[in-house]
């Protein structure tokens, strides 16, 4: 892959996370490339299993010690996976802005919402306390809570589940984000959360204009911030494509069939069972619940085509 | 998709469970001053073998509705029926002996099963503590329910950590129909799931309450899959019921102001007003009020009765005043 | 489960002090001692670590002695865990209640009260047996375990397979015998562990101290007649090293696994396979 720096913010080179079991190896994330643009959004979809929040863990290094990484990935020239940990976590904790899933377990329950929305800044920009309290509320009120003053002193428990997203939202974009990582942010809920929390994303990418992985099994939250979407499947990505042309035209048979499977539209279930991470099938992974699978499909794995531009598709079917 | 269509005329079928003015207040705050009223007087009737949705927003007062409907907890006002015998009213012995038939599955699919025990011994535990069935037909019963969930019989030696969320939801559906109930009460069984897995169970559950026809109440916030399950909807507001109908009716035709703005996110994605949790208190008027873009001042003052519209309907709402029948 | 090393190196030590006061007889028997007529000799080839003021072997007292501390300790912790189970799962079970509340007040008191002084009180007031010995340790020292069985109790009584169980009807003591209590086994088994080093520990204080009864010859006593019989002030190392090394040794090997237990039991969650 040619790396043309200027525009690109992030550097994924086949990055293989593998976890050690007592008996056996999982691969949760099978080989793994792309780049991100400076400012683009992308959504990683896929069902839970394909690997997609790993991926997510072994760019912010918070895997757990039985996991085993191979591959680089590459941040303004420097390779986030190579450096001491310490040095990785000064770079990701100043730079990024990582929005975990659960949010009602995310915030810190003994320490002031305040306090933990200026912990960024006064660790990584040497803000004073006050300064730091002062940024908190900005932020807070930018963000649509009204009774700041009051909100900043609360503890999390205190906070409705509106005003919790808010805050952590908050606490990730104390200092101005290069990089927005969020695992599942609408998990759970309902309808005007969910808007809530698009209408929030929406803010961060106009005020920062940063670059983004949205990790999401919510297509119709998604759809609305992102501007790639990527499908995630047996840990490696099968298909890439621009968020319109994705869903009026899924072209790898899985992508078919996840959007058939939505209430929103026939809600058919895919058929077969989700693959087994320690012993994905061979060929290609998707092949025992594919209705297009043929022989070859079974035997060889097949590469990654590009039937139309900015499209890449992992299908023999789009093969030369 | 409906998979059964023989119900019939539903005038014909009895009434399975039957709630009558329902209240719940819960106490927050210092010296438990501030009350919420998590449900507000809620009169509510199922029928047997019926499908019916229970839809609204996290805070709404579902799930104590949910949880008031099978007695988990003690309503502050208000009666369940079950058939003609007075639930609330029963000893804990009387009690125990109804109440195995109302099942229920839990949103949060990780505490409902012992985390030490395997999934055979939990779902094998209901028959053995009712004896419902022989220890040597026991085995063979499992294996059966097993089948029905599309379960694979080797993850009956597996603990609840060791299997996958959609794995362990359908363990959990397998315990609740083992004993046979007449309802089944589903609380958001699949938003914690990807939408593959929530198709895939939810297409179960159906095909399951078809062949056995028990009654299904679904409660959700997500009224798009309402849709594909039910033929009933009840919408639920700060503790109320706001709207009943049809799925069809409803769907196309909302009354409600709150069940117009529902949809509307749905159809355009656009919501006419994002607003901080207001708590569902008891002050004067329609609880809708401080939203409602119709509002009279009537509404105000006075809360609107539940009131009945042809085709089957009810709404909550003093814009159809006109067709209440004095 | 893979044992890790620390784990290891404390079952080792401990599986030999056990093996030891369970084979006392066989062990004596096969080294040679007698009862010289000579007290305080030093270690020589008819006695292995010498002997003491009344000529006795030290080497066959300190074998003897093992069986007595680790009988104190292990029993002592039987009851102190016995007593935390009953209590914590009680209070925990019917948390919010009376029950609970007269209980974690009784814990609370027990837990403020500095407990040596009140055993020391204690034993000079009762006579100096080995079960009284046991059982002020055991009474003494339950707070704590029941405390934390309390709370985790109070976790599981919140969860929804609870209620679920309660719906079918079934009693209490089903749901606290068949769900809770193997819930908390494992707590229950690392809190047993550190106890037993605890109240070898605690003995041979009270030992030292001269409360202990003097007809079970403890490590703890040993060391008091090391010092009340002149081996101290002799410089007779062989009559008060080896009784203290092997209170330490002993003491370290349970707290080994004790804690590398505690350590396994709250540490990281195993990740679900499909869930990555």
């Amino acid at each position: 892959m040619l790396m043309k720096l200027k525009n690109e913010i992030l550097v994924v080179d086949n990055i293989k996370t593998y976890f050690k079991l007592d008996n056996a190896i999982v691969k949760a994330v099978n080989g793994v490339s792309f780049t991100l643009g400076r400012n683009e959004f992308i959504g990683m979809i896929g069902e839970s299993g394909s690997g997609k929040s790993v991926l997510l863990y072994t760019i912010l290094r918070i895997l757990p010690p039985n996991a085993i990484v191979k591959g680089s990935i590459i941040y303004e020239n420097i390779n986030l996976l190579s450096i001491k940990e310490y040095k990785a976590r000064k770079i990701i904790g100043k730079d990024f802005a990582y929005i975990p899933q659960s949010i009602g377990q995310a915030l810190n329950p003994v320490l002031e919402v305040g306090f933990q929305i200026a912990e960024k800044p006064i660790e990584h920009l040497n803000y004073s306390k006050r300064q730091g309290f002062k940024l908190a509320l900005k932020i807070l009120k930018s963000l649509g809570l009204r009774e700041v003053n009051k909100t900043v002193k609360m503890y999390p428990h205190e906070l409705s589940g509106g005003m919790k997203q808010r805050a952590l939202i908050a606490v990730g974009i104390s200092i101005p984000p290069k990089v927005v990582l969020a695992d599942e942010p609408t998990k759970g809920l309902d309808i005007i959360k969910k808007r809530l929390v698009i209408e929030l994303f929406k803010y961060i990418r106009e005020r920062f204009n940063p670059a983004g992985i949205i990790v999401s099994h919510d297509l119709s939250f998604v759809r609305e911030i992102v501007d790639k979407i990527y499908v995630m499947y047996c840990g490696q990505i099968i298909e890439i494509a621009p968020t319109t042309t994705f869903f009026s035209k899924p072209l790898h048979p899985y992508s078919q069939l996840l959007l058939k499977s939505l209430p929103i539209n026939d809600f058919k279930p895919i058929p077969g069972e989700p693959p087994s991470m320690i012993n994905p099938p061979k060929g290609c992974k998707f092949h025992p619940r594919c209705p297009y699978a043929n022989s070859i499909c079974r035997r060889v794995e097949p590469g990654f085509y590009t039937p139309e531009h900015g499209r890449f598709v992992k299908c023999h079917i789009y093969g030369g | 998709m409906s998979l059964c269509t023989n119900y019939g005329d539903s005038n014909r079928r009895s009434s399975l469970l039957r709630a009558v003015g329902l209240v719940k207040i819960f106490h927050h705050g210092l010296f438990r001053s501030r009350k919420i009223y998590a449900v507000n007087n809620v009169d509510l009737t199922l029928l047997h073998g019926e499908r019916v949705c229970l839809v609204g927003e996290s805070g709404s007062g579902k799930t104590t509705l949910a949880k008031l409907l099978l007695l988990i907890l003690k309503p502050d006002k208000g009666k369940v029926y079950y058939k003609d015998i007075e639930l609330t009213s029963l000893s804990k012995e009387k009690l125990r002996r109804v109440r195995w038939k109302l099942q229920y599955i839990p949103q949060h699919p990780e505490n409902a099963l012992d985390h030490r025990w395997k999934l055979y011994d939990s779902i094998v535990e209901p028959l053995r503590i009712l004896k419902l069935t022989t220890s040597n037909e026991e085995k063979r019963y499992v294996y059966d329910l097993i089948g029905m969930v599309k379960l694979k019989p080797e993850i009956l030696s597996r603990r609840p950590r060791e299997v996958s969320g959609g794995e362990l939801q359908r363990a959990i559906i397998a315990r609740a129909l083992a004993v046979k109930p007449e309802l089944l009460i589903a609380d958001e069984p699949t938003s914690m799931l990807d939408p593959s897995t929530q198709a895939e169970i939810i297409h179960i559950l159906l095909k399951l309450q078809c062949r056995n026809k028990f009654t299904l109440l679904f409660i959700t916030h997500d009224i798009e899959l309402a849709r594909h399950v039910c033929d009933r909807i009840l919408i639920m507001y700060s503790g109320q019921i706001v709207e009943e109908g049809s799925i069809k009716d409803v769907l196309n035709e909302p009354l409600h102001p709150y069940t117009k703005s529902l949809i509307s996110v749905l159809k355009h994605g656009s919501l006419i007003h994002v607003y901080d949790h207001v708590e569902p208190g008891n002050n004067r008027g329609c609880k809708y009020k401080h939203i409602c873009p119709y509002k009279l001042s009537l509404c105000l003052q006075y809360e609107p009765p539940l009131i009945r519209v042809p085709n089957n309907r009810k709404v909550r709402c003093w814009l159809y005043a006109h067709e209440i029948k004095k | 489960m893979k044992i890790p090393t620390i784990m290891l190196a404390g079952i080792l030590i401990v599986a030999s002090m056990t093996t030891i006061a369970l084979l006392a007889p066989l062990i004596a028997s096969l080294v040679p001692h007698e009862r010289s007529s000579e007290p305080f000799a030093p270690p020589n080839s008819r006695n292995i670590l010498g002997t003491n003021d009344l000529g006795d072997d030290v080497f066959v007292e300190i074998i003897y002695g093992a069986r007595l501390s680790m009988a104190i300790g292990f029993l002592a912790a039987l009851i102190v865990v016995l007593i935390g189970l009953s209590i914590g799962v009680l209070a925990g079970y019917y948390h919010g209640s009376l029950i609970d509340e007269v209980l974690s007040m009784i814990t609370d008191i027990l837990l403020v009260i500095p407990v040596l002084p009140l055993a020391i009180v204690l034993t000079v007031y009762l006579e100096p047996s080995f079960w009284n010995v046991v059982l002020v340790i055991g009474l003494l020292w339950w707070p704590s375990t029941a405390r934390v069985i309390r709370a985790r109790v109070a976790q599981l009584r919140s969860m929804e397979f609870v209620s679920y169980l309660k719906s079918l009807g079934v009693s209490d003591l089903y749901i606290i015998l068949r769900h809770i209590v193997p819930n908390v086994i494992e707590i229950l088994i690392a809190r047993f562990i550190l106890a037993v080093p605890k109240a070898i520990l605690f003995e041979a204080g009270l030992a030292f101290l001269g409360l202990s009864d003097p007809n079970h010859l403890s490590w703890g006593l040993m060391l008091h007649y090391a010092l009340t019989r002149g081996g101290l002030l002799r410089g007779a190392w062989w009559t008060f090293i080896p009784p203290g090394l092997c209170i330490a040794i002993t003491a370290l090997g349970f707290m080994l696994i004790g804690m590398s237990l505690e350590e396994k039991i709250s540490g990281i969650k195993v990740i679900k396979v499909r869930e990555l």
